[in-house]
């Protein structure tokens, strides 16, 4: 019983960062209309940031999480408005955003690799403390982790459904065209769509780094993962990415738990496979 | 004769040019041969890894560029092979020739397998992320099943094919492997022309365009999907047995992970998607300019990301296909924003 609750503590939350990863991918996807292959880049560029700010600039670590994902979030926007915007709407393979983002991938990695090196870089944890209570463990810093990614979710709840930027952002997500008539500057709100949903894996990466360590190639698995929770949720749905998220986490920290460590990635990507097979659209998507 | 016209885009000039690029190739080593060039081994090396990567990225342009099934799963059929092959040998003790027969096979079934689930899924995110997991699932599982793959070390030192016709296949001197490949290289890229020019060819097209109106007009899109899936991944075989005996070291992270998909996807956009002349002129020229910058070792996935963009934003439809829109702009007609190519071929009478 204490082993099934432990898993279950741990899985819920590691889930409720890939809730955070996965809805930025979402946004992404219902916003623009495209997918954004270079995702866990910018969850590495983000763990980099708050590694400079806190280790390099010894900032405290509450700045150098905020600067460091506000510089995502920036380069996001910059990325956003100077190169996928050309792309955007293009349907072939050869010109498609894809491509364009796979392209960001690549260049972010090896930025990452000829600024901070190819080494392991590690952050202190932000608390050292251990809980027990019952035979359970539990690090502070996985709570901070699990809070802070709640908090997060619960603020972009807020933001898309209930603030005027919000409202805009699901307009434009439903009708482009519509949204522009209604005087809505859509190309603004892609730009900020698309630093958001960065920002938001960035928000995981400075949470997570010093749990898992800093280096360039980092952003791999986190991207698929990431790819997981989205379709598992449904492509475009922000609840049903939460949802999915935590699931993920559940059903990772269970299948380490009974089949060893080095499984638990091959049954997170199965599920996608068994998802495309069972239900396309999600579990929350809908039909179309 | 027209026929064999036809195979190279239709053009009398094409052939020759087609014909002539062939026969440099075949002549180069003998004449570094008898020139007796000092570097004679690190060029045809470097010719070696072109051809293979062009034999590569044909195989997989016939999924993506004909048919427009966006599947990133190739290098998982290039490393099946590759594994197969020297595990065969590695276990087995059999001759690498074998590989060829057997290897490329194993690699086509896994092809109609990843054929399966890609099948139902008609939009591209959804493929792109299916076919994605599949390869990162066989990376794993070939990483985990230690006592089969020997892990994440791989195999190394694996057996050079053995000597035939008195041949010595060594390594030493790279002249066999040279023209070994070239037949490889040659078969898959007329296999492919032909494929284009077939009947099926225009079935895939046209499912690329539109599969519902494909199938209206009587294409049965589901086997000739599985067909191509099965044709891609046996031709992607041959590059991976020989990539096994050629370069002696396979780990499951160089066989299997993205990176090697991400450098079919460069070459093939680079070069120009559905042409024949496209991936061969986008592996050539990619991988002779990322040898000629091996000083620049730190800043080679830079350079490659920038090609990527560039020939994204401003040759949409890679470089080997843009001589028009390039003709334009130079003319001071700079294509402006949300004019297309069709539109480019109308005003230039040519579409």
């Amino acid at each position: 019983m204490t082993v099934f609750l432990q898993s279950l503590i741990n899985g819920i939350i590691s889930g409720s960062y890939y809730a955070v990863l996965g809805i930025g991918l979402t946004v992404t996807w219902g916003v623009l209309k495209m997918i954004n292959v270079a995702h866990g880049d910018f969850y590495m560029l983000g763990a980099y940031l708050f590694y400079t700010f806190s280790r390099i600039a010894g900032l405290p670590v509450v700045p150098s999480i905020i600067m460091g994902v506000l510089g995502v979030f920036l380069v996001g926007m910059l990325l956003q408005r100077g190169i996928i915007a050309h792309a955007l709407g293009r349907e072939a393979f050869g010109n498609s955003p894809f491509i364009i983002t796979l392209a960001i991938g690549i260049m972010l990695e090896n930025i990452a690799q000829i600024i901070w090196g190819e080494n392991n870089r590690g952050v202190p944890y932000f608390n050292e403390t251990v809980f027990e209570f019952g035979g359970l463990t539990m690090a502070a810093q996985r709570l901070i982790v699990a809070a802070i990614a709640f908090a997060t979710l619960i603020a972009v709840m807020i933001l898309i459904k209930k603030t005027r930027f919000g409202w805009a952002i699901s307009a434009t997500a439903q009708d482009r065209f519509s949204a522009t008539l209604m005087g809505i500057n859509t190309n603004r709100i892609y730009m900020v769509t698309f630093g958001l949903a960065v920002a938001l894996a960035a928000v995981a990466g400075c949470i997570l780094a010093p749990i898992y360590g800093i280096n360039p190639w980092m952003g791999g698995s986190v991207q698929l993962k990431s790819f997981v929770v989205c379709i598992v949720g449904g492509l475009g749905s922000v609840g049903g990415s939460i949802v999915a998220g935590i699931l993920l986490g559940i059903v990772e920290s269970f299948s380490t738990q009974f089949f060893g460590s080095g499984w638990q990635n091959v049954i997170a990507y199965s599920l996608v496979l068994v998802m495309f097979w069972v239900r396309p659209e999600g579990i929350f998507g809908k039909k179309h | 004769m027209n026929r064999l016209v036809k195979f190279f885009d239709g053009s009398k000039n094409k052939m020759i040019l087609s014909a002539l690029f062939f026969l440099v190739l075949l002549l180069i080593p003998i004449v570094l041969r008898i020139s007796g060039y000092e570097n004679e081994s690190y060029v045809e090396g470097v010719l070696i890894l072109c051809m293979m990567w062009a034999a590569m990225t044909l195989s997989w342009d016939l999924l993506m560029g004909y048919m427009g099934i966006w599947s990133l799963a190739q290098q998982v059929f290039f490393g099946i092979a590759a594994y197969t092959s020297s595990m065969m040998n590695y276990y087995l003790g059999m001759s690498p020739w074998l590989g060829f027969l057997i290897a490329p096979i194993v690699a086509a079934v896994v092809g109609g397998l990843v054929a399966i689930p890609v099948l139902r899924l008609k939009a591209a995110p959804y493929i792109i992320i299916a076919t994605m997991c599949l390869g990162e699932i066989v990376r794993l599982v070939f990483t985990n099943l230690v006592d089969f793959t020997r892990g994440e070390l791989g195999f190394w030192q694996m057996e050079a094919f053995d000597d035939v016709f008195g041949i010595n296949m060594n390594g030493a001197d790279k002249i066999p492997y040279y023209y070994l490949i070239f037949i490889i290289f040659s078969a898959i890229t007329l296999v492919c022309s032909l494929i284009a020019k077939s009947h099926n060819g225009l079935a895939m097209k046209a499912i690329r365009d539109s599969q519902e109106a494909a199938e209206s007009l009587g294409v049965n899109s589901t086997e000739i999907k599985i067909k191509i899936f099965i044709i891609s991944a046996y031709m992607a075989g041959f590059c991976g047995v020989f990539y096994a005996h050629y370069m002696k070291i396979l780990t499951p992270t160089d066989m299997f992970s993205q990176s090697m998909m991400t450098e079919f996807i460069a070459m093939d956009v680079f070069g120009g998607i559905a042409t024949t002349r496209g991936p061969v002129f986008g592996a050539f020229f990619l991988t002779i300019i990322m040898e000629s910058l091996q000083g620049l070792d730190k800043y080679k996935l830079l350079i490659y990301a920038a090609i990527l963009m560039i020939t994204t934003l401003l040759l949409p439809n890679g470089v080997m296909n843009s001589s028009r829109t390039l003709k334009l702009s130079l003319l001071g007609r700079l294509t402006k924003h949300g004019r297309t190519e069709s539109d480019i071929d109308a005003e230039a009478g040519n579409g």
